[in-house]
This record gives structure tokens, sequence and C-alpha cells, in this order.
């Protein structure tokens, strides 16, 4: 965690040690940045991450989370329509998804079926940068439409991981059995048959947002700049998706079938937000 | 050109997301075969004669990979990675239960497997098989500590340092000329019991 967030300082650091430009203002006399703080809700869309061969057996629910995070908005031009979008944010995502079994259809002696249900919050460190284009609806109002790529780091992958056997006592011998083995992570590999988890989770989104901005806003004690919008975005690529992957087993220990998920981030979020 | 204090960043950086920790994965055993060998390691048959000091009972425990995974360790700037196996349901104990009469202390039913002596030498482990050689007799563990033996996280290839046979032989001396059968158990520290028996067999002098 700690390196994480030491080489994100890093990398923040080495791009922006020498941006004096940023604090200089344009011949007309404005900044040509914007520093906002913006709180968002997210709702998750988890339908495409389970195969529909398994709808029965293992179910993932939407779920609603949280994003609170800053961004500049740089608009380098006079016209002020071009602009790019950098945001560094956390994201909180829950992830709960449910296993049913019957373990007699693999030969054990327990006749119920069995439902375990496990939940998940991931705390992403989120990086965000998108060129845009901006609309001007009036002199103080514009639709600013963004589009690149959102980059997801884990920040607590000790807190996600988990690997569980599953066992359930056997009335006809009074020892247990292990009808199904959990295993839950961010996917390092592709595989699915084996997915090996990873504690180093950096993943890509492809983002769209859309905000209607007002400037010049009297609030909070002087003029500000207000925001709010509402962004889409879908795994891209990356090392570390969120994944879960159950084998279930026989009488004699012998794995018979394998389940997975794994999360696509396909992902809504609302958003509001001031300039400081 | 870069100012060196910014490539010594970029290298610092590089070299800090390049660094590997350990990988760590978890098998379970997923059943037993007990087996009655002579001291060249051929395989009792259905009422074959075994010469008692030459006699042991081999288990084989064949694993199952359940959980994979790769750690972000201490290990900075390595780009090598370690392998560690570890036990997802670790083996609490192990039972030898006579299924005859063994001799005249131990009726059928009996747990023996404190007069029992269990080989360290003479296992052989390759990728997913293991296989007999002969045993040395002169070096032998308890069960305590061969229960150790075969939990502890080994540090090693993908399966290839994780035990995956074991051997005992019973000490007190049998009946002779009598048939005798074992019935072998692990039972694992979720309370789940790996049996398997062994053929019957006749012990000879």
């Amino acid at each position: 965690m700690s390196k994480i967030l030491l080489a994100a300082i890093l990398l923040c650091n080495t791009f922006t040690a020498n941006a004096q430009w940023l604090t200089k203002p344009k011949k007309n006399g404005k900044l040509p940045v914007r520093y906002f703080i913006n709180i968002g809700g997210i709702y998750n869309y988890n339908k495409p991450d389970v195969p529909a061969a398994y709808s029965n057996v293992l179910t993932m629910r939407d779920n609603g989370s949280w994003y609170v995070g800053g961004n500049m908005l740089l608009t380098p031009s006079r016209s002020q329509r071009f602009l790019m979008d950098a945001a560094l944010g956390i994201k909180l995502i829950r992830q709960q998804y449910s296993f049913v079994h019957n373990p007699a259809t693999n030969g054990h002696r327990v006749n119920e079926q069995l439902t375990y249900t496990y939940d998940d919050q991931c705390v992403y460190l989120n990086i965000r940068i998108a060129p845009g284009y901006s609309f001007r609806l009036s002199a103080n109002t514009r639709i600013d439409l963004t589009t690149g790529l959102s980059v997801d780091v884990l920040t607590n992958p000790d807190d996600v991981y988990r690997e569980k056997g599953l066992f359930v006592k056997d009335g006809s011998t009074g020892y247990n059995i292990m009808p199904a083995y959990i295993s839950t992570g961010n996917t390092f590999t592709g595989n699915n048959t084996e997915i090996q988890h990873s504690d180093v989770a950096i993943n890509a989104l492809a983002d769209l947002q859309v905000a209607y901005r007002v400037n010049k806003v009297g609030m909070l004690w002087r003029k500000r700049d207000c925001r709010v919008g509402i962004g889409f975005s879908r795994f891209f690529n990356g090392n570390g998706v969120y994944s879960t992957s159950i084998t279930t087993f026989d009488a004699q220990r012998k794995a018979k079938d394998r389940y997975w998920l794994r999360d696509k981030y396909v992902s809504m979020m609302v958003f509001a937000g001031i300039t400081l | 050109m870069q100012k060196p204090s910014t490539l010594l960043r970029s290298i610092f950086l590089v070299c800090l997301l390049l660094s590997c920790g350990k990988s760590e994965y978890s098998y379970i055993y997923r059943e037993i075969i007990a087996d009655v060998y002579d001291k060249q390691g051929t395989r009792a048959v259905d009422s074959s004669p075994i010469k008692y000091p030459e006699h042991s009972i081999g288990i084989s425990m064949p694993i199952s990979t359940v959980a994979s995974r790769m750690q972000w360790g201490n290990t900075a700037y390595a780009l090598s990675k370690e392998v560690f196996a570890s036990p997802a349901d670790r083996v609490a104990d192990i039972r030898v239960i006579t299924l005859n009469d063994y001799n005249a202390n131990y009726k059928a039913g009996s747990n023996i497997v404190d007069e029992c002596s269990f080989l360290q030498e003479g296992m052989q482990y390759t990728e997913g098989y293991s296989y007999r050689g002969p045993y040395d007799f002169s070096k032998v563990w308890d069960k305590s500590s061969m229960i150790y033996h075969i939990n502890q996280n080994p540090m090693a290839g993908r399966n290839s340092s994780v035990v995956q046979a074991i051997a005992l032989h019973i000490k007190p001396l049998p009946d002779y000329n009598k048939p005798q059968r074992f019935a072998i158990a692990l039972i694992t520290e979720n309370n789940v019991a790996l049996i398997d028996t062994t053929v019957s067999f006749i012990f000879k002098p």
C-alpha cells in the first residue's frame, strides 16, 4: 500500500515538477486552470460480470458506491473550447456476490442447498486524464464533454483477498465435507481455469463524462465555478480486476466444476463539484 | 536533456513498479491411497504374504491447487519471485485403525498410530506424482513430527516439495499367518476425514 502511494506521488511529482505555466495568467488575465473538488455517487452494473451459464449458481449484485476527489480543468486556449481534465480521487467500490450449491449433485451425502454471500469494499486511488470539448451555452454556462482514460489503483488488497473452504457436517459420519473452495481477489492472469490473484491491481478504464458548468456563482464567501455531471466508465485494460473463482469438489475431493466472475467495471457516476 | 534528479526519480519509479513480492499457492489433499509394501518397494496384492520386519504402509496423498496469489512483498527491487506452498486444510491427526485383530493387545478397531514409526527417507517427488524408493528404517519420525513436516510451508517450485506420500512401519509384533488389514485416516483441521483401507495381507516372520 505504501509503495503504491509513493509511486503515485512520484509519478505526479515527475509530471508537474516544472509546470509553472499552470499558475501563469493568460493574456486575458485568467488562469488557464480551475481546481475543483468533487463528490459523486457511483452505480456499478454487475450483470455482465458473471457468465450467463452460471446464472443459477453465482450472482453478483449491482451496487452503489462513492467517489471523492479533486480535478484540474485546464483550458489553455483563449476561447476555452478545448480543455483537459486531470483528476485524482478515491473510489469506494462495493462488491457483493452469492454462491448457491447443492453438494448432493457431486455425490456428497448432504442433501440441502447451501447459500453463501460475501461482501467486499474495494478502495481505489483513481487518476483520470481526459481531453475534451466545451460547448458554450451562455456567458457563464458551459457543457464540458471529456473522454479518456481513468486508472484505478487498488489500495486495500489484503481486505479484498479471501481464501475459504466451505465446510458442512455430514450427519452420517460426524465428519465435515468440503463441497467447494472460494478464492477472491484481483485477477493477475487472464486464465479462467486457474486464476492467480495479485496484490498489485492497476486497471485502466475507458471513461466519458458530461458536465454542466456554471462560472462565477456566489457561493461560500466568493464567486466560484460549479459543475454537475454524469460519467460512464468500463474496464479497458489492466492487471487486477476484482474476481472470484469457486471450485466444487466431489466426495473424494476431486475438482468437479469451476465457476468464476470477473468485474468489468461497468459503472455510471453522478457528480458535483465546486472550485476551491 | 533530463535533469539528473528527474532521471533518478524515473529509475526509482521503474524499480518500484518492477519489484516483485512472493507468490503463494494453497493446496488441499484430495484423497489418500494406502498400500502395503515390502523393503524392495513391491506392493502387496490381496492375501499376499509380507515379511513383518520389512513391511511398510505407504500413503499417497495427491494434492489439488485451490488458490494462488502474488503478494506485494518486502523484497523491493527483486526481479525474481519466491514461490511458497501453503496447505489450505492442514492435517491435524493421523489414525491407523486395525480392521482385524492385530495381536493380543490390539483387537480389531484399535488405533495403533502411536505404535508406528513414520519413515522419512525414500520419498521421491516429481511434478504431481510421488513414487517409492528404498526406506531407511533407521531414520524415523513419530506422528507429531510427521504432521509438522506435512504442514510446513515449503518454498519451492510448483508442487515439487509438498509432501505427497508418507510411509509408516508398525512396531508391535503381529499375529503371524493371519489376515491383516488397516484403515488409514488423515483428519484435517476442519474435521474432514480422508480415509483409505489397505488390501488384506498376511504377515510372515
